[in-house]
């Protein structure tokens, strides 16, 4: 034979749905009232935002030495915290971004809920920087603007300001995008609702009407800042991982971490993605949206990110010997058998050893070993941070420095806190807006064509609508 | 207005805000050593006025004059002829700079003293 026969498509939307299920499915979620589950999960997360609120306001009040950071460790729990944060949003930008380049057009069914991921993320992440700063009500300092200061003014040559313009661009590229998207989505919402809540959405959806020349708009937006975005899911953790590198301190002053630091964000990313799609498939019933084969594509993306990132830290390691430099050496042996040996074998075995577990396909499409390894992940790559700032900082250049940190309650209180408000926003969101992009994912319902042939043919020719649900389509 | 002719960081309230006389701490808090930062801002406008560069009389610091063995010495040291200039020139490469070997270039030098305890060696 030398047809050549092109591979039968996988099905990226299962359960043999029409156009009007897709709708019916997604928008549901945010008319019914909500279940017990959710009721009781927010709870959870609000007394988690509430201690948050509680710890700032402490931190306010009583200054920044409510942390136990020294005169040593002037970086502890909080940069740990901003850094893994910010690495999360990574993967909502990576799937909205790199992935839509990539033609990887099973993205539409999680790319909704990572960007908002993203979103939250970043702003769980500024928080630290910003009460790092200890006189918050000055943060505006930080950004460069006619001021009555006299000559002082934002240092350029600083990477930490350069992480300020990285961050709020990154934020207000992701916010965007996103919002860009859901105003079809409101605007669906919106033709379904009544009363006060359709005017809100009325609001939010912009006057949408669906009109050719409003998705021509959407789609010549949309793709401008998937443009913007891209570079963004490489720069971003490149300026973050600047603050370290372009230090002098043995054990940040290294080129290694920029793609390191990439790498390492993009697996939190997926590993957070994974934790919060295996609990939203569930308890939306979104099985058939977000397949298994979702979870095992981004399983396949956090061993080979995750690998990545092993091979980053033995190259330090190796590289830290070669040099034949004292300090750096002592640096590294300091970081492994050091006063945190114990936060650098976590690492080593949370991101190193266990992703590659996923070698094995049952264990990458079993929700079980994917939930329970996504959160293992999320623990080893706040260790990685910890490593990098707590280790370093502690043994600097002048033994008559050197000292032990470890955080106070407010500082837990305040990481803690973080958790619940990124989970109140999550969960909020989840009853607001659909959580799959709507109008995305109709797109690709019939790429594997099988409304035509094999089993799940339907008998009319145009195949809309199925035996139960036998409904108008428009 | 007449402020409105003066240079952008010269109009009288910057001017006000920026007066390095007044402390920015409450008394009985410490502050980072600014080096003097009043004392050199009032030898800045001393030379200035009598229109000629900045010399080492025109600035000292408190630290400077209180030490009764004049172990510190204050100035600048883009000024080749300033005291503190040919003491750390005189210093040379024994002069103790802190990390110096990563190229920090810190301000403040320590001059080693020299005792030769091998009388062998007077000649």
């Amino acid at each position: 034979m030398s047809q050549a026969v092109a591979p039968v498509r996988h099905v990226l939307i299962e359960g043999n749905k029409s156009y009007h299920n897709i709708t019916e499915d997604l928008c549901t979620p945010t008319e019914k009232a909500p279940s017990r589950e959710w009721i009781i999960a927010f709870s959870i997360a609000s007394a988690f935002l509430g201690l948050y609120i509680f710890a700032i306001v402490w931190t306010v009040w009583k200054g920044i030495g409510s942390w136990n950071l020294n005169r040593t460790v002037n970086w502890g729990w909080d940069i740990t915290n901003f850094v893994w944060w910010i690495g999360i949003g990574h993967a909502g930008t990576l799937i909205s971004a790199i992935l839509l380049l990539f033609r990887q057009r099973w993205r539409t069914g999680v790319n909704r809920a990572a960007e908002a991921m993203t979103i939250f993320a970043v702003i769980c992440a500024g928080q630290f920087p910003v009460f790092h700063m200890g006189r918050v009500w000055l943060a505006f300092f930080i950004f460069p603007f006619p001021n009555t200061r006299g000559p002082l003014w934002v240092n350029f040559n600083s990477p930490l300001l350069w992480d300020v313009f990285a961050i709020s661009t990154y934020f207000s590229v992701s916010l965007l995008f996103w919002y860009t998207g859901l105003v079809p989505d409101l605007a669906t919402v919106r033709d379904r609702a009544s009363g006060f809540r359709r005017k809100m959405y009325e609001i939010f959806s912009f006057g949408w009407t669906g009109s050719a020349k409003h998705w021509q708009r959407h789609e010549a937006l949309s793709l401008v800042l998937a443009g913007i975005s891209t570079p963004l899911v490489l720069s971003v953790h490149t300026i973050v991982s600047f603050d370290f590198a372009t230090s002098v301190v043995p054990g940040w002053h290294t080129t290694i971490f920029p793609p390191y630091f990439v790498a390492g964000a993009i697996f939190s990313g997926f590993a957070m993605v994974q934790t919060l799609m295996v609990i939203t498939r569930k308890v939306l019933k979104l099985e058939e949206y977000i397949t298994l084969n979702h979870i095992e594509s981004m399983n396949k993306v956090i061993v080979l990110t995750g690998t990545i990132v092993g091979v980053a830290y033995l190259t330090e390691l190796f590289i830290s010997w070669y040099s034949g430099y004292i300090y750096e050496q002592f640096a590294f042996y300091n970081r492994v058998f050091g006063i945190y040996w114990w936060s650098y074998f976590g690492m080593m075995f949370c991101n190193v050893v266990s992703p590659q577990l996923f070698w094995s396909r049952k264990i990458r499409r079993s929700i079980w070993w994917t939930f329970f390894l996504s959160i293992v992940v999320n623990i080893g790559m706040w260790f990685e941070r910890f490593v990098i700032i707590a280790t370093t900082l502690a043994r600097d250049f002048l033994p008559s420095s050197w000292s032990y940190y470890s955080p106070s309650w407010v500082e837990i209180c305040i990481f803690a806190g973080t958790i619940g408000l990124f989970f109140v926003c999550y969960m909020i969101f989840t009853r607001v807006a659909p959580v799959v992009a709507i109008a995305e994912i109709k797109a690709i319902l019939k790429v594997a064509g099988d409304q035509y042939i094999g089993p799940n043919a339907t008998k009319q020719v145009h195949g809309h609508s199925h035996s139960e649900t036998v409904k108008k389509d428009h | 207005m007449e402020g409105d002719e003066l240079p952008f960081y010269a109009d009288n309230l910057v001017r006000m805000v920026m007066n390095p006389d007044v402390t920015v701490r409450t008394r009985g808090v410490i502050e980072k050593c600014s080096f003097c930062i009043q004392r050199i801002q009032e030898g800045k406008l001393t030379a200035k006025r009598e229109n000629r560069a900045i010399m080492d009389h025109d600035v000292r610091s408190a630290c400077q004059t209180a030490c009764p063995t004049g172990a510190i010495i204050f100035g600048n040291l883009n000024n080749p002829d300033s005291e503190v200039s040919k003491v750390t020139k005189a210093a040379g490469e024994i002069a103790f700079k802190v990390l110096e070997e990563i190229n920090v270039r810190p301000a403040v030098n320590y001059s080693a003293k020299i005792t030769n305890s091998n009388e062998e060696l007077y000649s």
